[in-house]
């Protein structure tokens, strides 16, 4: 059984799952069946140091971005529609290979053009983003974007981050204005 | 509470609970804007081919949706079983929602302020011929709201297929249909074609023709494109019958409904839109009906259910035959409701409707007068040749076999009296005021 977990609240993955190595960032959603542009969600991660910003560009792994410099961080391909089952778009992270210097992983959910577009998550039908154990596949975390974040178009979802010698996790659910480019900017990144 | 496009929010943080209205108010470049509900399950699709409700067809068939007046009122609890969503969604008559000056959704406790209303325009879209405006549904056991704000460019077409609907409904004017024209529906409880009962057989089948050519005040039902187990009994003395063979179990509900205001006609002419929209017009004092029946049980057990002096009947004993609700303005959108619970001990029941202060006679209110059972099976009739006298035998229900006869009677008394004498209840009467 996945964990609920309230906005800002955390847990500690070594406890539990101590099995956890390859963690698999999923995100869902269905395609739009009313008449329109897509929705077309993206999710991204951003490796940040102690000082919460990313050491450089390389650091920001999203469609444009598909692998981080040090293979820890990848994403497997962009949907732009929400169609397939399941994960529409999954990042997949071995902890095991995430740089000393990296204190923090985050990761974000955005939709593609929504101001322009004039979409919301509450317009999209069942939209998620779970944290799964790739091997044995337990789902750790959900978030249904939909119905906790339906006045958004970008969130911070989760963090991943380094204490004391064990990786936590802290579910942010934090709504950002501004899209992709305020989140990355955010970070640090040079946009 | 301002809702903004996309918003989703529970009902709980709102103030309301198991009563709220829906009311539209929309106005543009089209010359009118339809509200209608969508009744639907889990899977966003429609429980019944017909489960809309709409300004032509103003309540569910389990009742807790009903619409009046530019506003639906919905009680949660009455929902069917499998009922998990309501979509509300808004169908100009004509053109797109482009047209839209100012529209505005709003939901309140029964007749209450506003708690929430979502506001839109014609920026905010763009070929959209129709739109879902909002949608309750239950979410992990508790009921929420969420405007919606998408539509179709293929207007009411593509709302019914959102909603699994069968085929796209015919949006031309066209002659009702005779029940003969319907399919026959399946499942444990049947509707079988009606009989010509007290007319030539063969005049059952002319589907061309206009339903009656004997009266002037005689329109065409509404068209019901999505029907498949409605049959409208047009003329008088027709009959359909409701099978019995899970007696006992299968509640009748019986619904009355007029217009609150006399009503204008629905011209023939007009589209699809029209004719939903052909009952909100109109002006004048409000009209009040009683609804009423009398019965004669299998038993020999005889009597009358009516509002005036207060015999409302029994629901969980004998005759087990309910009369729901006194609606003395019309201003309640379901009319009024009588409850057969247990078909199988009747032997008839003459369902009448009575004038009891208002309108002068049935030719101002519209009556129409439905039959449903919890399968989605439909007998409507209207007051499609009303007559200058207070009274209206609108329909004697019989058993026969193991199958409910219905039969479309309207025939117009002065009182009670005079009908009794003609139907052969043989009561006694005496004078009474509610």
């Amino acid at each position: 059984m996945p964990i609920t977990l309230a906005k800002g609240g955390n847990l500690s993955l070594s406890k539990q799952d101590p099995s956890l190595v390859n963690a698999v960032l999923g995100l869902g959603w269905d395609v739009r069946s009313t008449d329109g542009q897509d929705f077309d969600l993206d999710a991204s991660a951003f490796l940040l140091t102690a000082s919460g910003k990313v050491r450089a560009d390389s650091d920001f792994i999203f469609y444009n971005q598909m692998k981080s410099t040090d293979g820890s961080v990848e994403h497997t391909g962009d949907n732009r529609t929400g169609a397939g089952e399941g994960d529409d778009e999954q990042i997949k992270i071995d902890l095991s290979k995430v740089p000393a210097d990296i204190q923090t992983v985050a990761f974000t959910v955005t939709i593609h053009d929504a101001e322009a577009r004039r979409q919301s998550f509450g317009q999209v039908r069942n939209a998620f983003i779970r944290l799964v154990n790739e091997k044995s596949n337990n789902e750790i975390v959900r978030f249904d974007l939909g119905e906790d974040f339906s006045t958004e178009t970008a969130v911070i979802f989760a963090e991943i981050y380094r204490n004391a010698g064990e990786w936590k996790f802290r579910a942010v659910g934090q709504g950002f204005a501004g899209g992709l480019g305020a989140l990355a900017r955010n970070y640090g990144i040079n946009l | 509470m301002q809702l903004a496009t996309g918003q989703r929010t529970a009902l709980a943080t709102l103030n309301l609970s198991d009563q709220l209205d829906i009311a539209f108010d929309v106005s543009g470049s089209a010359s009118a804007y339809a509200p209608l509900c969508f009744v639907l399950n889990a899977d966003s699709r429609l429980v019944q081919p017909d489960a809309m409700v709409s300004p032509a067809q103003t309540h569910s068939n389990d009742g807790a949706v009903t619409y009046q007046a530019e506003r639906f009122r919905v009680e949660l609890a009455r929902l069917a079983p499998g009922v998990e969503r309501l979509a509300f969604a808004v169908v100009p008559e004509n053109g797109d929602l482009r047209g839209v000056r100012r529209g505005e959704v709003s939901v309140s406790g029964p007749g209450g302020p506003a708690a929430a209303n979502w506001s839109f325009s014609g920026t905010d879209f763009g070929n959209e011929r129709a739109i879902i405006a909002l949608e309750l549904y239950r979410h992990q056991g508790d009921w929420r709201l969420m405007v919606n704000g998408q539509g179709f460019a293929d207007g009411l077409a593509g709302l019914v297929r959102h909603f699994g609907g069968n085929g796209v409904p015919d949006l031309q004017p066209a002659a009702a249909p005779t029940p003969a024209a319907q399919p026959a529906p399946s499942g444990g409880l049947n509707l079988s074609r009606p009989r010509g009962n007290g007319m030539p057989a063969s005049s059952a089948p002319s589907s061309t023709n206009p339903p009656s050519t004997s009266s002037p005040a005689s329109t065409p039902s509404p068209s019901r494109p999505l029907s498949l187990t409605k049959i409208t009994l047009d003329k008088q003395g027709q009959s359909a019958r409701i099978s019995l063979q899970k007696a006992g179990t299968q509640r009748v509900h019986v619904n009355l409904n007029w217009d609150a205001k006399p009503s204008t006609a629905p011209t023939p002419s007009g589209g699809f839109l029209s004719k939903l929209l052909g009952n909100v017009s109109g002006v004048g004092k409000a009209a009040d009906l009683d609804l009423g029946c009398m019965y004669e049980l299998a038993s020999g057990e005889k009597g009358v259910i009516q509002a005036l002096g207060g015999n409302f009947g029994n629901a969980g004993g004998p005759p087990f035959i309910k009369l729901d609700q006194d609606d003395r303005s019309g201003a309640s959108a379901g009319g009024e409701n009588l409850f057969i619970e247990r078909p199988d001990l009747i032997r008839k029941v003459l369902i009448f409707a009575f004038i009891y202060e208002g309108a002068g006679n049935f030719s101002e209110v519209g009556g129409r007068l439905s039959f449903n059972d919890p399968q989605g099976n439909e007998v409507k009739m209207q007051l499609s040749n009303p007559a200058a006298l207070p009274f209206c035998a609108v329909a004697l229900v019989q058993a026969q076999g193991g199958e409910l006869v219905i039969t479309k009677e309207e025939r117009y008394f002065s009182g009670h009296r005079d009908c009794d004498e003609a139907f052969g209840f043989g009561f006694s009467w005496k004078a009474g005021r509610k």
